[in-house]
Order: C-alpha cells, then structure tokens, then sequence
C-alpha cells in the first residue's frame, strides 16, 4: 500500500477496519490506483434529469451494463448509481469495480423552489449488491434543510456497523441563495464542511466561482484575504492544505 | 475549499456539471490538482459521447492527475 493512501486512511481514525478497508478499496481501484487521486464515474442523471436528456445523444447508455464496462474500461475508482442501474449489473461484472449505491435522488417532475430527496435505496441493499460506500445528496440552504441533515446523521449511524464508506454529495439549493450562490465559494466552502461534520469520508461538491454570497462571510474572506481568484486560476490558490495533503 | 473540509483531511471531489469543451475540463481537472483537491466524478462528459472517445477523455483526465500529463 502507498504511503499516500496510509495517510489518508490515518486521517479516518475512528472509523472501523471494514469501512477503511472499503476506503482502501476506492483508493487502491484503477488507474489511479495508490496515487490519492480520484475518478469516479457517476450516473444518477436518468432520474435527477430524465432519460432522453441523458441518454440519447448516445444511445448506448440506455443499457445499464454500458456504465459498468466504461467504468472498467476507463479504470474508474468507482461506479455510483441509483439501485436499478447498480443491480442491473451487480452479479455481471461482481468484483470489476468498486460501486457505491446512490441512495436517495430528486427529479424534475416537479421542480420545487426548495428541492426534496425520495429515498431509492438503503444500506442493506448496498450490502447484498457488494457496494464498498453508500452515497447521498444533501441539500444544504434549501428550507427544509435540517431535516434532510437529521436522515443523513441517521444513515450514518446505521451504516456505521455495516462497514460501508459514506460520499456526500454537498449542492447548496433553495430558495434563500441566488443561482449564483449556490456554487459561490463561500456557501461551496460552507456545504462541504457541513459534509465533513456529518461524517462524510468523501465529499463531492460543484467547482466553485469566485463568487462570494453571504455579506458575513464575504467580510471575513476579504478581512483575512482568504484567496479568491478568477476561476480557473483560482484553484490554483484556494486554500491548499499545509503539509503534504496536496501532493501526490 | 479543501481547508474547510478539515485542512484537507477529508477527501473532497468536483464535479464539473454540465457537459463541456474538453480543454476546459482539462484546465479545470489540472487546477483542482494544483489546488489540493483530489478528483473529479465525471458523469456526463463520460457517457455523453461514443465509447472510444469517453475512453480517451477519461484517459487524460487521470494522466493529469498521475502527473504523466501536463
């Protein structure tokens, strides 16, 4: 194992050995296998945006198997879908590569100001089909917000003695942010901490603008220079973690 | 961003939404490596387009991650 992937399991220390074995798994998968670095391939965008939109450009991808073999064929860390997709493959292509179970997942049939989550899955069924994680979106800013915080806190401590990793996906929506803001840096900085306090091992955020929203901690930013510059320069300077958690 | 998700002990990923020009994503992917981040989840860029192109783009998106490509 490399060092780069000892260190970051290191960083997970009260997990259990079957979660940072599970972790060890999404790490050490691929191309990128050893490296710290991440593909992941992710498609959940037959029912957050309907078929045809995602679908018929080309139409091979209506086949649930087609996202099974170009995630091994592209040596991704990991496939994550919705149950249907991920048992249509499961038993197919067991063991070729690591799957995480997108466990909740919102349409466009109704496009509400303040989005809602069904539930699609759960970590039993994450389980029986060999998953390595169980994802979910939360949906931080929308005005229901806390109650979908209060699910995922539950998810997690059931989770936690299965073994299964946990990806949050962090998208700040609703109706108290501008379209802007919900990929500004701050609210971004925001939504991506609130992961990391649910428990969250990875943590999947939209890139942020330079966009600052929130007038508190725009004054902050700009009192305590975090750097903000025009993307994609700004990544460049975001807030690169000391030590050596940004290298390779 | 990787400074508020623990000083990057916590593994954070991008996403790129909508599809794009591919040199932008590239640019995009090298600034988030540059930048401490630790990857990419890749949906419709992959599996909007004939397999052998999907391949090839997500061939040099993880070559710049590896380092082997700029």
């Amino acid at each position: 194992m490399s060092e780069r992937v000892r260190e970051i399991l290191s960083w997970y220390g009260s997990d259990n050995p079957g979660t940072l074995t599970n972790l060890a798994r999404l790490l050490n998968s691929g191309t990128l296998a050893g490296t710290g670095r991440f593909v992941i391939l992710p498609v959940d965008q037959g029912v957050e945006h309907g078929p045809a939109r995602s679908f018929a450009v080309n139409p091979d991808a209506y086949d649930p198997r087609y996202h099974f073999e170009l995630a091994i064929a592209a040596g991704c860390n990991a496939y994550a879908a919705p149950l249907g997709f991920i048992e249509a493959g499961a038993r197919e292509f067991a063991g070729r590569v690591p799957l995480i179970l997108k466990t909740n997942n919102h349409d466009v049939l109704l496009e509400e100001k303040d989005p809602n989550q069904a539930i699609t899955g759960s970590v039993k069924d994450a389980l029986r089909l060999g998953c390595v994680a169980i994802g979910f979106t939360i949906y931080p800013a929308r005005s229901t917000g806390w109650r979908c915080t209060r699910r995922s806190a539950t998810w997690r401590s059931r989770r936690r003695p299965t073994g299964l990793a946990v990806v949050i996906w962090s998208y700040p929506r609703g109706s108290g942010l501008s379209k802007d803001g919900e990929t500004a840096l701050d609210v971004t900085a925001y939504a991506a901490h609130i992961a990391a306090q649910l428990g969250a091992h990875v943590i999947k955020v939209k890139l942020p603008s330079a966009h600052l929203e929130q007038a508190a901690a725009k004054k902050v930013y700009e009192s305590t220079q975090v750097p903000i510059a025009r993307w994609p320069s700004a990544c460049a300077t975001w807030s690169r973690p000391p030590s050596t958690a940004g290298a390779s | 961003m990787v400074q508020a998700a623990f000083n990057g002990r916590r593994i954070v990923i991008f996403s790129g939404g909508a599809a794009n020009k591919d040199e932008a994503v590239f640019d995009e992917v090298r600034a988030i490596r540059d930048g401490g981040g630790f990857g990419s989840i890749i949906g419709r860029n992959s599996f909007q387009r004939k397999k052998p192109e999907a391949l090839k783009f997500l061939s040099t998106v993880m070559g710049i991650y590896a380092g082997t490509q700029k």
